[in-house]
């Protein structure tokens, strides 16, 4: 069971992966604008994830067997890939959409939202891989932020 | 004069105790599917029954039971949920008090056909003095070798427990009441897997309402296809409906699903009109989760036609001009009620009750809440109400489990319906304070039935 390969498409890039890997390792493998960031996922960590939701995804296709969509949006790293999956992450309005909102949540009730948002946008670029690390330290907020300003921030970066 | 199936006996009296419940026919079910079928056939009828689960969602329970799995020397469970802690919903209650016993005979038969040993009650904390009931009909079933090892000389054992939740809304959910029912905190599972493969203790479970498993037992005694004769289309059967709010006469009704929602709430047989004299507002139909409908789209779809108390109907429209049955909390408002105050109440139960494991439901049902405070108390911006909205779409779909979207749905539906009421909030802060908008307006297509 566990020597078998599955095909996955994830944003039209295709990869080979052994049967039970998630759609967050699938996307590590491929690296690069394709992986999602994930924040509360430790791939060391057994149990881990699921719960930050900003490694949502969508599934356009369930697999081989089962060609339907998942109805709603996934956690990329609590779902397991099936064969012919084909996952939808920066390609889809509905994920980015649905990331800045949660990003939005996170940065709510911070203390200290100027510092925070710094850090949160480094580690969703980091992990994201965007390549936007380089620019995070550019970022400099004043004190009072107007929920526009943090919008337009948090999606400018994803 | 609709057709009883559950209430038919509730008000017989002492029928709480089992000798009064076995003269009147009680645990015949129990001994028809014992000695005289096997547990496919009882799922079988179940499934041809069409019956669907009451707890909310609406799933075929025939189905449900059919996708339970079977692996060899695993134990399979039962468990049943009356943790009722919805706001407006109140039926399970009536149902556990009454006729605790048909509860009972219910269990056992599912057990029988799930093949499940040993079979829970997940009881809100706050029923406490319904767990005595229980227990003591439990005791009472025993006695009369109903329960325990090889019931009726079957061969089948069957034990029931009841367990009592802490209080909170959450454990309602299947999976953060078998993660409760396990000892933890209730903090609902991440799906898949379903408890039809992994439950409670890792063992295949099957978790259904009180109201589900109560019609299991008329479905036995008169055959699925009898009962699927009742009611029409997917709708079969009776439903319980507690109905609340501004009436004349709120309390549970026993329906089957081809009456009119007009007829429900102003005919003498069942809710008797709105009290005082007042005009009819809006009203939940389902349950605090599912969306408000105003007065006007409540009797007719918007295709015009009459609206039914059934499944299919309410939800005619999608959530732009409908709603959902829910789990049978009819909550109704009159002229005089407040939207505004109304959709903040709710919104503060759902940001007490989240459990607070995912982002977009722990931090945007507080945010909601206090937005919805601001507007009530005559501070709130026009911009509040568009911010309302985006924050609502945000929540809804993106979480573990439904609470983000039960606690989406309300707001969203209120803003939808009533959005001129909340602009009002912010245009006539000072006014708000003292009287409500609407003042009828809604209730205008209507005539007040005498
Ligand atoms: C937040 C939440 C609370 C719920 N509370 C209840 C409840 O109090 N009682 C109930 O029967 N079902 C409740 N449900 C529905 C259950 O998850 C489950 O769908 C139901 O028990 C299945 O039973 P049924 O198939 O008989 O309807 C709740 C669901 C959610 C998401
Ligand atoms: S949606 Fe709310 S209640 Fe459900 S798991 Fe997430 S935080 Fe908990
Ligand atoms: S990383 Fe948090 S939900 Fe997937």
């Amino acid at each position: 069971m566990s020597d078998q390969l599955f095909k996955v498409t994830i944003d039209n890039i295709t990869v080979e992966v052994p049967a039970g890997t998630t759609i967050l390792m699938a996307a590590r493998q491929i690296g690069g604008d394709v992986t999602p960031p994930a924040m509360c996922f430790y791939s060391k960590l057994q149990g881990s994830g699921g719960k930050c939701r900003t490694c949502l995804v969508e599934v356009s296709k369930g697999s081989e067997k089962d060609p339907r969509p998942m109805p709603k949006l996934v956690a990329s790293c609590r779902t397991t890939v099936m064969d012919g999956m084909e996952v939808k992450n920066i390609t889809s309005e509905r994920v980015l959409d649905a990331r800045a909102g949660v990003t939005e949540f996170l940065l709510l009730n911070h203390p200290s939202i100027a510092r925070f948002v710094t850090r949160l946008v480094s580690v969703i670029c980091r992990t994201s891989a965007m390549n936007m690390a380089k620019k995070v330290p550019a970022m400099n907020f004043p004190a009072a932020l107007s929920r526009k300003k943090i919008l337009d921030h948090i999606y400018s970066y994803i | 004069m609709a057709r009883k199936l559950l209430l038919e006996k509730a008000h017989v009296e002492n029928i709480r105790y089992y000798d009064v419940y076995r003269r009147e026919g009680g645990y015949r079910s129990v001994e028809k599917a014992l000695k005289s079928m096997n547990p496919d056939e009882v799922t079988e009828e179940v499934k041809k029954s069409g019956l669907r689960g009451r707890g909310g969602a609406g799933f075929p329970t025939g189905m449900k039971w059919s996708f339970l799995a079977k692996p060899e020397g695993v134990p399979r469970y039962l468990v049943v949920n009356a943790d009722e802690s919805e706001p407006g919903t109140f039926k399970d209650r009536y149902l556990m008090e009454f006729i605790p016993h048909l509860l009972i005979e219910g269990m056992i038969v599912s057990s029988f056909a799930l093949g499940a040993n040993r079979s829970y009650i997940y009881i809100r904390g706050e029923y406490w003095w319904i767990v005595d009931i229980l227990e003591q009909a439990i005791q009472e079933a025993r006695n009369n070798g109903w329960l325990g090892k090889n019931i009726q000389g079957s061969g089948f054992d069957c034990d029931i427990f009841v367990q009592r939740g802490a209080g909170a809304y959450i454990c309602g959910e299947e999976t953060a009441l078998i993660e409760s029912l396990e000892g933890k905190r209730g903090n609902p599972r991440i799906k898949p897997p379903f408890p039809a493969v992994k439950g409670l203790w890792d063992s295949p479970t099957v978790v259904n309402n009180v109201e589900t498993i109560a019609a299991v037992v008329p479905i036995i005694n008169e055959g699925g296809e009898e009962y699927a004769k009742i009611g029409v289309g997917k709708s079969t059967g009776t439903k319980l409906i507690s109905a609340c709010g501004n009436l004349k006469k709120p309390g549970v009704y026993e329906i089957d699903m081809t009456i009119s929602v007009e007829e429900f709430i102003f005919s003498d047989e069942y809710c008797g009109g709105i009290a005082n004299g007042k005009r009819l507002k809006a009203c939940i139909p389902g349950g605090s989760s599912v969306p408000i409908l105003p007065a006007n789209l409540l009797l007719k779809t918007a295709k015009g036609e009459t609206r039914m108390m059934n499944y299919e109907s309410l939800s005619d429209g999608g959530f732009a001009t409908g709603s959902m049955m829910g789990s049978g909390g009819f909550i109704v408002l009159d002229e005089d009620q407040c939207v505004v105050k109304h959709t903040y109440t709710l919104a503060r139960f759902y940001r007490h009750e989240s459990c607070g494991q995912c982002s977009p439901c722990r931090e945007g049902t507080g945010w909601m809440e206090k937005l919805l405070l601001r507007l009530e108390n005559g501070q709130g911006k026009s911009s509040d109400i568009d911010l309302l909205w985006d924050i609502q779409r945000k929540i809804e779909g993106n979480t573990i489990c439904p609470l983000g979207d039960a606690a989406a749905w309300p707001v969203a539906a209120a803003i939808r319906h009533f959005r001129d009421e909340f602009e009002w909030h912010v245009t006539n802060a000072a006014e708000a304070q003292t009287r409500n908008f609407g003042l009828a307006h809604y209730a205008e297509p209507l005539v007040v039935q005498s």
